[in-house]
């Protein structure tokens, strides 16, 4: 009965969302999404399913995006598959794309860990911008979620668990078609008593070499993250922000992140971050990438290739509700674009939770060529199932 | 010569003494120990943080605990915090949030979201390994006899300099704890009750902090289940395993 009663909560929130995303020539556009997150099944004491991992439903101006996960275990083997699909131009155009989907091992020890499939390698301490990360295309980005805001890449993962502190990891990326090169990358990861660290080598097949170093460590009450990567692009091609490919020549390029976040009195939370790219960004990838900006601050990732971009947010966490309310702005200095944002997240059931996040691009003054929307309005409700 | 053997017997006898009076307050730390500090176990818990006698916000969660330096907790509810996880290796914390999808390095001595724990509260349990401890007083406790231990902290990771350990004296089961600051001020007090047996374990099923900071908050901490000699993996300590 609560599952049915549930379902039709979540049939009219995406009817009202869809209805409301439509509506044109409004100031602010409107962009919803319903998830329900569901508990897993044990088959047996050995064995256990998520049939619907999480089930999310999102609408903006004119597209329906569904998202499909599902998780099996059995043992040491895990089979995971998040499908992405969109019906986009009035939902003339469908399509549908896995967006992660691996079968993983490990063995009783748990230390050693095998995945193959479609993953999306989370390296890096940043919580905005990880320069290390990049060490494929980033692909299509999600409207809604930020951690699902790139898409997988192909490859064979191994990782070794050495101690409590130390790791390593070895990615094979293989080559699939035209559009991507075969390649391979190492991470070792490990800490110097308080200072976490980790050093990463990438290099594939069109002569692309890079080189990054994470470090983490705390200082009183703030956590401190850098990144630093060094590149040489040589004959390599990249994707572009519009999904085209372009060669970079031979150049080479330094990218780092200096970031932090410290905890404030009166439950505050401050987190700063500078990230910088000798690469630059041009003006068509940054119009292009802040067209398709949703209000979702990890969503910045999408501009990773600005050469020097600032973040700023507070926040604040209340006892009422388990609640949070935040404030933060970035600023790239290159577009001279700024964006605000507003958000309040809380828990209205200890089973139904929603989000609301307002944000506001402020646009440099007299530029003509821009193609940002004004206001994005994203609200999102989640429950347990 | 006569001189200097007195001045030795004199100085033997002391740390004689020294020694025959730190031996009770130890062991009686260890002893209560045993009623807060679960090696290899996965514990269910369910936290409650209530303001003006209303619950404000609650939590369940998983924690699981291979030995005094090595915790992990796992969110279950409420809904929005699913998938979180924390984790403990040594001084070191980190969270995991799913939406960021790493790890982030975090301050045990932060507040555990928002409740009156902080993060190294419930992080670090182990009081032996934490603290140093001598007999204060015996005194009556709401008509139970205890001995006050005054534990110190043995290095500057721990979240509090100094403990005041309420012991109910014939069962060595802890009853109150007090925590103060390096200045010597007073910041909260843990009332732990509700003895329950979770097999062959007995645990203090209920602990309630009390904040001196603001007196309309408390957070309550609920063992809804206890499960102890668990096989866990040490992998699964890790920060690189996060994401598994």
């Amino acid at each position: 009965m609560i599952c049915f009663r549930n379902f039709l909560i979540l049939l009219s929130l995406t009817t009202l969302t869809s209805v409301a995303a439509s509506a044109e020539d409004v100031a602010f556009e409107y962009r919803g999404y319903v998830e329900s997150v569901f508990n897993s099944y044990a088959v047996n004491s050995d064995s256990k399913a998520n049939p619907g991992n999480r089930l999310g439903l999102a609408a903006d101006d004119s597209s329906l995006i569904i998202d499909f996960s599902f998780a099996a275990e059995n043992g040491p083997f895990r089979l995971f598959v998040e499908t992405y699909a969109r019906a986009s131009d009035e939902f003339q155009d469908q399509t549908a794309k896995p967006f992660q989907q691996y079968l993983s091992m490990t063995n009783e020890d748990q230390d050693w860990f095998f995945r193959v499939g479609k993953v999306v390698p989370n390296w890096g301490v940043g919580q905005i911008w990880n320069p290390v990360r990049a060490l494929s295309n980033e692909g299509r980005k999600d409207l809604i979620f930020p951690n699902r805001a790139i898409e997988g890449v192909w490859l064979t993962q191994a990782q070794h668990i050495l101690d409590a502190e130390s790791s390593i990891t070895f990615l094979y990326f293989p080559m699939l078609g035209d559009t991507s090169d075969a390649g391979v990358a190492l991470r070792y990861s490990s800490a110097l008593d308080e200072f976490d660290y980790a050093i990463s080598a990438y290099g594939n097949s069109s002569g692309t070499r890079r080189a990054g170093l994470e470090m983490s460590w705390l200082l009183g009450p703030a956590s401190v993250v850098s990144e630093l990567t060094f590149s040489d692009f040589s004959e390599a091609e990249f994707i572009d922000s519009d999904g085209s490919l372009s060669a970079r020549g031979n150049d080479q390029s330094v990218s780092f992140l200096l970031g932090s976040s410290v905890a404030l009195p009166q439950e505050l939370q401050l987190t700063v971050e500078y990230f910088h790219n000798s690469d630059g960004f041009s003006k068509k990838e940054f119009d292009t990438f802040t067209n398709f900006l949703p209000a979702n601050l990890s969503l910045y990732n999408a501009l990773g290739n600005g050469k020097d971009s600032f973040y700023a947010g507070l926040s604040r966490r209340f006892i009422k509700n388990a609640s949070t309310l935040g404030f933060s702005t970035f600023y790239n200095v290159q577009s001279d674009v700024s964006l605000l944002r507003i958000y309040a997240d809380t828990q209205l059931t200890d089973q139904l939770g929603a989000s609301l996040a307002i944000s506001r691009y402020l646009e440099p003054c007299c530029r003509s060529s821009v193609n940002l929307y004004n206001s994005t309005v994203d609200a999102r409700l989640r429950w347990n199932f | 010569m006569v001189l200097f053997k007195l001045i030795c017997a004199v100085f033997i006898t002391f740390f004689i003494n020294i020694a025959q009076a730190q031996v009770p307050a130890d062991e009686v730390l260890k002893s209560a120990n045993g009623f807060v500090n679960f090696p290899s176990s996965i514990t269910k818990m369910r936290m409650q943080v209530v303001r003006k006698g209303k619950v404000e916000s609650e939590y369940l969660m998983n924690v699981k605990k291979l030995d005094s330096e090595r915790m992990r907790i796992e969110f279950s509810l409420p809904i929005r915090e699913k998938g979180r996880r924390i984790l403990r290796v040594g001084g070191k914390m980190w969270m995991f949030l799913p939406d960021l999808g790493k790890p982030i390095v975090i301050s045990a001595r932060q507040s555990f979201l928002g409740s009156s724990f902080s993060n190294g509260d419930l992080l670090r349990t182990d009081l032996v390994l934490d603290y140093s401890a001598s007999l204060l007083r015996e005194e009556m406790l709401s008509g139970v006899a205890v001995q006050v231990l005054e534990l110190k902290a043995k290095s500057v990771d721990v979240a509090y300099d100094r403990v005041l350990l309420w012991v109910d004296k014939t069962n060595k089961r802890p009853i109150r704890q007090e925590f103060f600051t390096l200045s010597g001020k007073r910041i909260k007090v843990m009332t732990l009750s509700s003895p329950l047996s979770f097999g062959k374990t007995t645990a203090n099923s209920i602990m309630k902090v009390e904040s001196d900071l603001n007196k309309d908050e408390y957070t309550v901490l609920t063992i809804v289940e206890l499960s102890v000699n668990q096989k866990l993996p040490a992998a699964l300590f890790q920060k690189d395993s996060f994401d598994r």
